[in-house]
This record gives structure tokens, sequence and C-alpha cells, in this order.
């Protein structure tokens, strides 16, 4: 197939401003394929985000959009979901507004399955406020705000996300674009409940520096080399995932998502 | 449940709140429980779903406003319900209705603070909390009832607010007049003025999401229609995308206020009470309009020229309407549930009159004759 | 006196959280206001805790709309629990109705007020269940007052109570209320 995503994007407005390479840029890519794959309406997609590189995402799209507050994209996103159950919604948060500062309305939204497709970018710090860390930075490494080193550990997201209750939780990086899309296509097919796709992004400007990276390329060989598919893992047994990181679906399970409950049972009680 | 029934009721406070809240229209309700405005988030989880509208509780009050937010953003009538430690949490949402410009109803009702301070017992010390809470330059309109016939009425309004100027609007109830119940008597639905935010035309190929109409209000596009719009909290030009530039910011915030200013004698609702020849003005709203307005009874029995005034609308302050009452009184009492709040407000526009507050915390109720002190006292100075 | 006449009527029920105070006092709203045309206003105290801590309710009945919510005055005090008595006790006049549930209220003052005891807990396990205890009160105090006419509370009962177990056993309490004086 081929893509236009002429549909989509609002050429204008481009080159994205992110920092060269960075992968946003792919990650917006992958999702522009997918809703083109799944020949998407503009009119019936939501973009909601919060604040960061990522949260800038739908100032390139055509579609309907909701940027808003630090953290609140998920809760947003739930609201409008709940007002308009025919809409496509995708919350574009990143590792500081989703996992961190909007970490209880994450794990709540996937707790209760809300209807929507929230997609991570996490590049283990806050990019636009400057490299401070993050909830999901590694422990041990420099930051703005852990320059003598890093103190504690990071959540492992897409673990915690599928342990609160998400009926679809995949993890991918940007050097598998490919994969990127399969994932976001994938959710969007299952229409149902909360389904989440973490993204490991690089951040050169800032995690990159501070922890000896010299370009981009490096850090996306450094990338490559830690990838390991869940697959793999299940096939060829477990090996010592200490760094690894872990791509691939870590669940995909039927669930009836919190719309279905409310209106097939609640509702029509009522 | 009542819900819709036409005619005569003893009901509370609350319910009235929720039961006109659904007869406004709204359907969808996303909350956090909080004394002492837990029952508007029952009454709205038992009757919304009958009404075909949706309830959540939500994990906190910040994410239960912003999912309001996007709620009304997507087209459908929303509130909310919470008191001062809840309405500390959606300050910063409060901010994004003001600027997204998304209809919405902010129930709270004020309980003793700061902090926890006392769950279950009335205060009136959100006055200005509801005004500034929010960071940087707005405007929000704020309502407060001293009846549960005025909860009902002034729900009403609230959302009518809301709908017209595109922005919060806070119902600032207390403690007392929420909890308590009282003979309301509910209008038929014929009977009731509703009014609906204004919707572009699907024809309408150069609509712009924030271009404001000859009253300073965009007009309003859903998330689903054929026409796209954006809802932008950072700063942003007429068309919703980001824009920095200083000029367009200095617009922006000066039209989000002016499209309230410029109507705030319209938004300006109280009632009067002996006004005509009145000597001793007492000044009040919510819960504190009773005990004044008892004091005021016994000090016309006994010869003194007392009045009330009873500020329905809090927010914008009702400055004409203060400036026209005090204008022959000799001395104003304010009477509120907080260490003089609404008095600071009132003495900047009656800097000459002597304006004495009659202040109460605690958690109890004013009392007629802690008014009445103070009226036969002057009288005699 | 002749209470129907009396451009307010106001009441105390006092006794503590979860002895149905509150729905007491809505029995007597709607009776009044729906039935009667009257406006009531009934405010109550509460604490934190769900059961068990003292609770007073206020409910007053006007010919109009009543300014402040308090009873000043009460022409009626109904005690259901000890812990409330000693912290009523002040807002006793001479001429105020003081009924007592004496199941649960051992330390009175017989000489405050115009007194009643009644063993409201022993009728309402006569009747079936303690759930009716503030219904026979409620009863008793109408017929002894008449600040409203006894079909409103009917009525009341009924609208509040529609059907089953619980108002067969509230009809019963009423007529019990209405016949103990």
């Amino acid at each position: 197939m081929k893509y236009s995503g002429k549909k989509y994007v609002k050429e204008e407005l481009l080159p994205f401003f992110w920092c060269s390479g960075c992968g946003n840029g792919i990650i917006f890519a992958a999702l522009i394929r997918a809703m083109e794959e799944n020949n998407l309406e503009k009119k019936d997609i939501v973009a909601v985000t919060g604040i960061g590189c990522w949260g800038k995402a739908d100032d390139y799209l055509k579609t309907h959009a909701f940027h808003g507050t630090h953290g609140r994209a998920i809760a947003v996103a739930t609201g409008i979901k709940l007002a308009n159950p025919l809409l496509h919604i995708f919350a574009l948060v990143g590792d500081g507004d989703g996992a961190t500062i909007g970490g209880n309305h994450l794990i709540h939204a996937a707790r209760r399955n809300i209807d929507i497709i929230t997609i991570m970018s996490n590049n283990l710090n806050y990019g636009m406020t400057g490299g401070q860390y993050s909830g999901t930075t590694p422990f041990d490494s420099i930051t703005s705000t852990s320059r003598r080193g890093h103190a504690e550990d990071a959540f492992d997201i897409s673990n915690l996300v599928k342990s609160a209750g998400a009926g679809y939780v995949a993890r991918c990086t940007i050097d598998n674009p490919r994969m990127i899309q399969r994932f976001i296509s994938k959710a969007i097919k299952k229409e149902r409940g909360f389904r989440f796709i973490e993204v490991i992004n690089i951040c050169p400007t800032y995690f990159g520096r501070y922890n000896k990276f010299n370009n981009a390329v490096e850090m996306i060989k450094d990338i490559k080399e830690r990838t390991v598919n869940i697959k793999d893992i299940e096939r060829e047994g477990q090996e010592d995932l200490d760094g690894k990181i872990v791509v691939g679906e870590y669940i995909d399970k039927k669930v009836e998502g919190f719309l279905e409950r409310y209106w097939g049972k609640i509702r029509n009680n009522a | 449940m009542i819900c819709n029934k036409k005619g005569r009721h003893f009901m509370q406070g609350n319910i009235a709140v929720g039961e006109a809240a659904i007869i406004s229209g709204a359907r969808f309700f996303a909350g956090y429980p909080i004394t002492p405005s837990s029952e508007i988030a029952e009454h709205a989880s038992l009757n919304l779903p009958i009404a075909g509208g949706t309830f959540i509780q939500m994990e906190d009050e910040i994410g239960s406003l912003a999912a309001v937010i996007g709620a009304s953003m997507a087209g459908v009538k929303a509130y909310t319900a919470t008191s001062g430690p809840g309405l500390s949490l959606m300050n910063e949402n409060i901010g994004l209705a003001c600027m997204v410009e998304a209809p919405c109803v902010i129930v709270s009702v004020q309980r003793a603070g700061p902090s926890t301070g006392l769950a279950t017992k009335p205060a009136q010390g959100d006055f200005y909390q509801f005004r500034y809470g929010t960071h940087g330059d707005h405007m929000i309109i704020a309502l407060s009832p001293a009846s549960v016939q005025e909860c009902f009425d002034l729900t009403i309004k609230a959302f009518n607010f809301s709908e017209r100027f595109r922005c919060p609007v806070f119902l600032a109830l207390d403690a007392i007049i929420a909890k308590m119940y009282e003979t309301v008597d509910i209008p038929g639905s014929d009977e009731i003025e509703i009014l609906n935010r204004k919707i572009a035309s699907t024809s309408d190929k150069d609509y712009l999401p924030y271009k404001p109409d000859e009253n300073g209000v965009p007009l309003f596009v859903p998330f689903g229609s054929s026409l796209i719009t954006r809802a932008n909290s950072s700063g942003h030009g007429i068309d919703g995308y980001p824009c920095a530039d200083d000029k367009n910011h200095d617009r922006l915030v000066r039209r989000l206020i002016d499209k309230i200013d410029r109507y705030k004698e319209e938004i300006a609702l109280f009632k009067e009470f002996n006004i005509s020849d009145v000597e001793i003005l007492i000044i009040s709203y919510g819960c504190s309009t009773r005990p004044a307005l008892a004091a005021m009874k016994k000090a016309r029995k006994k010869g003194i020229k007392a009045g009330v005034l009873q500020l329905q609308t809090l927010w914008p302050f009702p400055e004409a309407i203060v400036k026209s009452a005090v204008s022959q009184a000799k001395l104003i009492l304010v009477p509120e549930l907080s260490l003089g709040q609404l008095k600071s407000e009132i003495t900047k526009y009656c800097p000459k009159k002597t304006v004495i507050g009659i202040n109460k915390l605690g958690g109890t109720t004013i009392q007629p004759d802690d008014i009445l002190a103070f009226l036969s006292k002057e009288i005699e100075l | 006196m002749i209470y129907q006449e009396k451009d307010r009527f106001e009441i105390i029920i006092g006794g503590v959280g979860g002895q149905g105070n509150v729905s007491c006092g809505i029995l007597i709203g709607e009776a009044a206001s729906c039935y009667e045309d009257k406006f009531v206003t009934m405010t109550y105290s509460y604490g934190t805790e769900a059961r068990g801590t003292f609770a007073r309710t206020d409910v007053l009945v006007g010919n109009q709309f009543i300014d402040f919510y308090e009873c000043q005055r009460p022409d009626v005090i109904l005690i259901l629990h000890d812990k409330a008595y000693p912290k009523i006790k002040g807002k006793i006049f001479k001429d105020t109705i003081v009924v007592i549930n004496q199941n649960e209220v051992k330390d009175v003052d017989m000489d405050l007020g115009k007194h009643f005891s009644l063993p409201l807990s022993d009728i309402a396990m006569k009747i079936g269940s303690l759930q009716v205890t503030n219904t026979i009160a409620l009863a008793f105090i109408v017929n002894v007052t008449k600040f409203i006419d006894k079909t409103s509370l009917v009525k009341a009962v009924q609208s509040e109570y529609a059907n089953g177990k619980i108002a067969r056993l509230n009809e019963k309490a009423l007529e019990y209320g209405f016949n103990l004086h």
C-alpha cells in the first residue's frame, strides 16, 4: 500500500519542530499510515495531547484535536469518548505527560478499559522542559535534575498498564517503524477497551548528551542492540533481561470496554 | 429520586442542583466524591443513565474536570461537583476551560478550610478562590444560591450562562444550603428557558474554531463534525493552531475576559429586601442571607431601617448593584462565614462608607442575633 | 395551644447518626410541603462518622418562606438517644412538648417542658421492626399538636414507603402513634 498522508497531515506546517534525530517524526508517520491503512475519516478522529515534545504532534494534524494541560490528555480523552463513542480517540502522550504527572489517569483509564488508543512516546526524560528525569528514566542515568546520577528506578510502563487491566498493550521502538504502524493499526481494529502502545524513543539533545552518546545514530544502535522480541523470549525461554528492551504485544485480550458495559448494561437497564 | 417531575417537592439543595442540571440538558458528569457535595454525584450516577447520559467517577478532581471539558467539547453539556479541597485540584483545568472555551458547570460546596478543615461544616471562604483560583488573567462566572429553590433556579442559569459565554460557571454553594431540605417548586420543562451554545453551520467552509462572533464568543463545533475543530490550551490563533505572537496573546486573553465582562450587568443576579429607605444595609450571599433576613425583620419591628441585598451573582462582581444599593445607606454590614472576603470586595466600591464585617469561623451558622447586635449597637451610636 | 394557627412550627429531633433523624424530618417536610402547601426547611448537623455520633435535625414548618433555618423556640423536641438529651436540653421552653423514647433515653428531667416519655422501641418491636420507631413518634406528635393534618402524614408515609413489608409496618406504626395519647 502506498501512503500519502495528505488527508491527515497539515503539510504547510512541516517540517516538524522536533530536534534532528528525535524519533517523534517516525512515530507520527507510523500513526498517519495506520490511520490511512484503516481508512479513518479525519472527522472521526480526535488527537488529544498534553504538554511535551510529543504533545505538539496535533499541530501537524488536520483532524479534530484537543491540546490541553500537562498530563491530562487521557482524562480529557475519556470525556470526549464517553460523550461521542463513535470517535477514534488518540491520546498522544510522552513519558512525563503520561507516565509521570498523568500516571494516575493512565492506570485508571487502563483499569476501566476506556475505549481509546494511547500512544506514548517514551524518550526517558522531559525533552521540552530541558532534559529533567521522568518516571521512566533508568536508574543511574544523568539528567538535568539527576546531575550526580539517578537514585530511582524506572517504571516498566507497558507492564504497568498491562497489570492495570488494559485490553491491548504493545511496546516497540523507533528503530522499527513498521512495527509501530502494525501495533497502532491493530489497536484501531480492536475498537474496544484501552489500547496502549509504548514507543521507545530517543532524546539526543538531552538524554543522549548527558549519557555520553555522541549522536542519534549511536542511540538508535544502542536501542537496536538491546531490543529483544517477546516472541523470542516465549520461544527460547527467559534470558537475562536486565537492560533489554522487550518489544512486542504484552497483552491482547478481548475486553468489553467501558462503553459497552455502560451503554449496554447500565444505561439499557436503567 | 425525583428526576424531572414538575410540582411541589421537599428536596435537598444538592439534589435540586442535580435535578436542574439534567433539566438543563446536562448529559455528562465526571466527579470525585467529597463531602458535602457527594449527593450531586450520587444523583447523577442514578439519573443520568435514565436520561441517556453518562456518569463517571474519576480518579481525582483534576481528571474529573478534564473529562468534563472533553465531553463539553464533544458537544455534550457537562458538569462536576466538589468542595474546596477538590476545587483546589480543579484549578489547573479551570484555566483550561477558560482557554479552550468549554462551557461547563462546576458546583462547589464550600466547607470549612483551609486544607481538609472541617469536612462536614459550612463556610464561605472560597469567595476569592472561585474568581482567582487558576493562574493567569481570566474571567469566570459564579452564582450562589441561598435556598433550595435557588439551587434549582440558579443551576439552570449557570448552564445557560456557560452555554452563552462558553466559559466555566461556578455554582458557589455552601454546606448549609447544599445539605438542607426545603420546599421547592419545580416548573414544567416548557416553563424553563434553556439556552444552548451557538453552533456553526456545517456549510460554513471558512469555519475557524476561535473566530469570535459579534459578542466575542466563537461559534461551536463539536468533535465529530464534518467541520474540523481544535481546542487549544496554549496561546492560539483563531484557527486553533498554536501562536506565540505577543499581540495575538494580548487580543486572545482580553477577549476571554471581555466576552463576559461586557455583559456583567445582565449576569448580575440579586435580590433586594427593604432597600428603598434603607439606612443599615446588610449585604450577603448564600447561607448568610438567611440570618440576615431574619435580623432585618426583627430590626424593622424595632423601627430600624434595615435592608438586605442578596448577591446571587458573585463574579463578575456586581459592582453597579452594590454601588447603587449602598448609596443611601449609613452603615453596611457584611455577615459571612469567612474573615471578610466579601467585605473586602464590597469595600473597593464604597471606600467612604462604614463597612462592618460579621465574621464567623468554626463551621456554625451566623445567628440573626449576631447581626442584630450590630444593628442595635450602631443605631445607638 | 392551637398549633394549626401558628405561623411557624418548630421541631428538633435529637439522636445519633443512623437512627433515621433525617428521614423522619423528610416525612414531616413532605407531609407539610406536598400535601398542605406549607413551606418547610430542614437542616441537620452531623459528624464525619456515618454512624453513632450526636445528630440534630431542625425542622421548621411555616405558611410562607422561612428566613432562618434553625429552631429558635421549638414547639416539639423529639429525643431518640441518650447522647442527644443533654445537648438539646437547653432548647426546652416551658411550653415545648418533649417526646422521649424512654427505651433509649434514661436520664431526663421530667419537669422541663411538657414531658412525654414513651416506650417507642418497645412498641416498634411489637409492630415488628425498630425501623418504624420514628413513624410512631411522628404520628404521636401530629396527633397531639395537629400542626399538620393526620392525613398529610399518612400520605407522606405511603409515598415514601410505597409497598411491601415496610409499608405495612409503617401503616401499623401510624395507627399506634395516633392512638398513643
